[in-house]
């Protein structure tokens, strides 16, 4: 959704009858339709639901959860939950900053990698863990991670060769 | 005991309380103190701080005071080791993420976390703890105040202050634990979040992360001086507290008065940052007499000699009318009696009048033509806290009376009140309201009617109020059976659903208040459209209770006093007629004079009319700016060129004063003593904080020599005298003295020394007797678009400036803010002249021309242009019309032709 077609957030804010009271699960639709909540968006959505921008920022920014920059094709999510910290998920971190360049909450230039972490995956069996666009790769060392990303960034090369 | 009070022990002691009342409030009631950082009585209570925890007896854990509310019986201790304990684990754990810079930090000696810290932090346990102080890269620094967000300890105050004083939904807490902050959101400035800078937020911060710009350096809390005085701004007539440094004689900062009934904790931009002009370069500080074309400095005695020489010398060789006084709506009333006293009772002529003529003459006309009197029939408090509904017409009252405009908005935040708007722009408050209409410029006698016969079809008029209470309902009804609602609505440029749904609104509440201010007064139909509104509040019922009433919002901060004290040319003080015999007899016995003329006097516009003819060759003129506040100023500046002799008192050389041949420097409010009346007839004490500078002389004091010089022997050692002559003249303020209005002030009419003012008016009877009503037509605008000017322009104020702008645009804060006129323009006549948003423009009507900048937006209708009159450079005033309502003889400032050109 974007300002081209805002009839997507009529359609949305019909289905909760514009109730200033569901913004967040208003906020969760946009961003599961955008993939982060873009802000010509939000200010619609003020002055639709009369809830000050700034009121949309305190709720969405309280939560890790909602995304105010588009993110990359590719959605790396490293689990810092304890399991996964003592098993040694700060290696895989530094492997992705040196890799990509990006800390956490960043997004490469070329919008192809968004780099976050999360405080728990709920898989600590498999720990440490790496979710990559939802897919989930157990047993996680720097280096399994750094040939993933290879692979990845040849694949992307290829497609877009094609 | 009252039968509802209920006990409870604190610390020992036996308390009787309210059952409604929280801890806090209960306790602090009887002045024991808890502490707390994030709590205000104004506010809601949140417990964020958990600083005002107590230990209330059988219960588990400690309880914050704020919050929780009273049980009966129930054993408190304030003061327990538990709860000391508690507090201190809490000052310990602010401390580690605060800033210890208390040295150099403006907040010292009136932080309240120093305060605790203080109290109950021992050195030995200071830095226990080993905190993150947390980084951001958030900042807010403008031309008022700055976030200082490395000191926020997160108190969410300014917040809340933010949404429910000011209601402006600028500041969210952001973020999450450590990086939790006050923030407009999306890297946003204050303003680009429609931060209007009213400081409430900045006032009520415990520490020194909010702070104003003007306390930086200027002095530590303790070394201030604090005068509680009356704002010098609208006619809300704010209560605050001017903070003074004795060493540098500056005014520091100004907050609101605690515990004021009139604007409580809220201020507005003007009230809070809008004094520099008291110590401002610019200032006269001599008197002043042009010689050869040059003002040059003399000595008051020179300057007074001449002056009563001139007087003298006009008044004998043409009489007493060849010589006429403007007084000050801005001035004292005790300024304003002497004035008028100089002109009747030294002078001997009537011709004594103020700018209320240019803004609610034809309320005072209107007014007590319908009720008996010309004035705010209920008080601001009853209309926001017990209307159900306020029609709102006329008033851009966010912008014009700002702290009556948040508590409108408050009150519609609370969901007590639902507004009607009628306003040919969308002002801020449309936003907030059920239905806004938006009329064409100068038709609302027709829009007021179309609502009356609504109600009057719907069986909505209250019949029982009509047949006691008033009188002459009949003809209305008969002249509003004549016309056609479709033909109203036509002429008013409104849908005919959305007036029938208004009516209905109106019509069908409980309490419903009409507020309004210059959209009605400014038009040569001006008396007819107050009357109308009489008519609607009193064919439904609607006045003499509390939320009901018409309200005209008074526009200078004394304009209501200035009226009150005879500052018009055709009554004293009271609005005692001068044309009644009796009341002739009774003033030449007060002030011990013979010459009293019972000949009503010329007013405002008519008196610079008379001037360019030669008939009257000298103005005296206190505190008023003709040459740029009256309307087709082109006119009244070769007025003044031809006058013969002219003598201002002000504050500036004003654009008036240019033509001046005699300059006396007054004293600004923060210099004198004395009183205004607000806009709800209170009368407040206006009170000395600064010594001033140069041979500036109070205005009082000045009037008090010229009345000396005429033979009126008067000698007052204060105002307080003056007040007190003025209380035994004038029946209204006969129970008035400093020593009653010293903390609260009172409402006329106060008839007596015991008598407690009055709230609402005309409650069992009007003033009048009966309510009249009055059948009033349609009368169009006296000039009207046509081919060569096909458009309106309407002219009104903006926030931050004030009348003429000669002291708001000498407030650096302000002036940098808003430094240009910027005049609204609909988006469609602008595509249509090719004008865009920013570009230079030229105004022109038959009387002038002016140049200025498009501010193209949908909040104006098509067809409309907006000017603010606070710019010299772009003088609305050339443009406007000075044809006057036959009865108050006010101009039409809302309604010209005008033709828009782009540069």
């Amino acid at each position: 959704m974007t300002s081209t077609e805002p009839h997507r957030l009529w359609d949305i804010l019909k289905r909760y009858d514009s109730n200033p009271d569901a913004l967040i699960q208003i906020l969760n639709e946009i961003q599961k339709d955008e993939g982060y909540l873009p802000h010509i968006t939000l200010k619609l959505l003020s002055s639709e639901l009369d809830v000050p921008l700034s009121k949309i920022y305190g709720v969405l920014t309280f939560y890790e959860h909602f995304k105010l920059v588009k993110p990359g094709k590719i959605i790396i999510t490293i689990c810092m939950g304890t399991a996964c910290f003592v098993k040694g998920s700060p290696a895989l971190n530094t492997t992705v900053k040196n890799m990509l360049g990006i800390e956490s909450g960043e997004t490469t230039s070329d919008q192809l990698f968004t780099f976050e972490r999360v405080a728990c995956l709920g898989c600590c069996a498999l720990a440490p863990v790496v979710q990559i666009n939802g897919e989930v790769h157990g047993q996680m060392t720097p280096n399994k991670l750094q040939k993933l990303l290879t692979k990845i960034c040849k694949e992307e090369e290829k497609g877009e060769e094609k | 005991m009252l039968e509802e009070e209920i006990t409870i022990t604190v610390d020992g002691k036996e308390l009787k309380c309210l059952p409604t009342d929280t801890y806090y409030e209960a306790i602090s009631k009887h002045n024991i103190e808890i502490p707390t950082l994030c709590h205000n009585p104004e506010l809601k209570p949140t417990g964020a701080c958990r600083i005002c925890v107590i230990e209330i007896e059988n219960s588990r854990t400690l309880m914050p005071a704020c919050s929780t509310p009273i049980k009966a019986n129930s054993v408190v201790y304030t003061q327990s080791e538990r709860v000391r304990e508690a507090r201190r684990i809490l000052v310990e754990l602010l401390l580690t993420s605060h800033p210890l810079n208390c040295v150099i930090c403006d907040k010292a000696g009136s932080c309240e976390l120093q305060k605790l810290a203080y109290e109950y932090v021992p050195e030995e346990r200071l830095g226990r703890y080993i905190g993150t102080k947390p980084k951001t890269d958030l900042q807010e620094k403008n031309e008022f105040f700055e976030l200082n967000y490395s000191a926020c300890i997160r108190c969410g105050l300014c917040v809340r202050v933010a949404d429910e004083i000011q209601v402006c939904g600028v500041l969210s807490m952001t973020h999450r634990g450590f990086e939790t902050f006050p923030s407009p959101g999306f890297g946003r400035t204050f303003e680009e979040a429609g931060c209007v800078a009213c400081g409430n937020c900045v006032s009520v911060c415990p520490v020194g992360a909010l702070v104003s710009n003007s306390v930086k350096g200027a002095g530590r809390a303790y070394e201030l001086e604090k005068t509680t005085t009356t704002c010098a701004y609208c006619g809300v007539g704010c209560q605050l507290d001017l903070f003074t440094n004795p060493i540098s004689k500056k005014i520091v900062k100004v907050d609101s008065t605690e515990g004021n009934v009139v604007n409580g904790l809220a201020l507005c931009v003007k009230g809070r940052y809008g004094w520099d002009f008291v110590n401002h370069p610019e200032r006269i500080n001599h008197p002043l007499m042009k010689k050869n074309g040059e003002f040059v400095q003399v000595t008051w005695d020179e300057a007074f000699d001449f002056i009563e020489q001139k007087l003298k010398q006009i008044k004998e060789e043409m009489g007493p009318d060849s010589l006429a006084f403007l007084t000050s709506a801005k001035c004292t009333n005790e300024e304003n009696y002497l004035m008028q006293k100089l002109a009747r009772a030294a002078i001997g002529t009537n011709n004594i009048d103020h700018c209320a003529r240019l803004c609610h003459a034809s309320t005072v006309t209107g007014l007590a033509r319908a009720f008996g009197s010309g004035a705010m029939t209920n008080s601001i408090n009853d209309l926001t806290k017990n209307a159900e509904v306020i029609l709102i017409i006329g008033s851009n009252t966010t912008e014009a009376h700002p702290v009556i405009g948040v508590k409108i908005k408050q009150a519609v935040q609370e969901g007590k009140t639902k507004l009607i708007v009628a306003d040919p722009r969308i002002i801020e408050l449309a936003d907030y309201s059920e239905i806004h209409l938006q009329q064409r410029p100068g038709s609302d006698v027709a829009l007021v009617n179309a609502m009356m016969k609504v109600i009057i079809e719907e069986g909505l008029f209250d019949e029982k109020f009509i047949q006691e209470r008033t009188e002459g309902y009949n003809e209305l009804k008969e002249k509003l059976e004549k016309v056609s609602l479709e033909v109203l609505c036509k002429i008013a440029n409104i849908n005919q659903m959305d007036l029938r749904q208004a009516a209905i609104l109106f019509g069908k509440a409980k309490t419903a208040a009409i507020v309004y201010s210059m959209g009605i007064t400014q038009h040569t139909t001006g008396t007819d459209n107050v009357l109308s509104l009489a008519n609607l509040a009193m064919i439904t019922g609607n006045v003499g209770r509390p939320g009901t009433g018409v309200n005209p919002l008074r526009g200078q901060n004394n304009v209501q006093g200035a009226c009150d004290v005879g500052g018009l040319p055709d009554v004293y003080p009271g609005y005692q007629k001068v044309s009644d015999k009796e009341n002739k007899i009774k003033f030449q016995k007060a002030w011990g004079v013979s010459n009293l003329s019972d000949k009503p006097g010329l007013t405002v516009v008519e008196i610079m009319n008379e001037v360019y003819e030669g008939n009257i060759r000298g103005v005296y003129i206190m505190g008023e700016n003709p040459a740029l506040s009256n309307p087709n100023i082109n006119h009244v500046r070769s007025a003044l060129e031809k006058l013969e002799f002219l003598v201002v008192q002000d504050l500036f050389i004003t654009e008036t004063a240019k033509y001046a041949d005699v300059i006396l420097p007054g004293k600004s409010f923060a210099e004198k003593e004395g009183t205004y009346t607000n806009t709800e007839r209170r009368i407040q004490r206006v009170r000395k904080a600064i010594d001033s500078e140069g041979e500036r002389i109070a205005d009082w004091k000045i009037l008090q020599e010229m009345l000396n010089r005429f033979g009126i022997e008067n000698r007052y050692d204060s105002p307080e005298q003056i007040m007190d002559e003025i209380a035994d003249v004038t029946p209204i303020y006969s129970g008035i003295s400093f020593d009653r209005i010293d903390k609260v002030g009172l409402q006329w009419p106060c008839k007596g020394k015991n008598h407690p003012g009055t709230k609402i008016l005309h409650e069992k009877t009007f003033s009048r007797g009966k309510g009249k009503f009055h059948a009033i037509s349609y009368i169009e605008p006296a000039e009207l678009p046509d081919k060569d000017y096909p458009i309106i322009l309407t002219t009104g104020r903006i926030l931050y400036h004030f009348h003429t702008g000669e002291i708001t645009r000498r407030v650096k804060g302000i002036h940098k803010r808003r430094p240009i006129e910027r005049s609204e323009i609909n988006t469609k006549d602008a595509e249509r002249l090719n004008i865009k948003n920013g570009d230079k423009i030229t105004i022109e009507s038959r009387r002038g021309k002016i140049e200025t900048i498009a501010k193209v937006t949908d909040r104006i209708q098509e067809g409309v242009v907006f000017m603010s009159f606070h710019y010299k450079e772009s003088a609305a005033n050339l443009l406007t019309n000075d044809a006057l309502d036959p009865l108050a003889k006010i101009p039409e400032f809302k309604v010209c032709a005008i033709k828009v050109g782009k540069v």
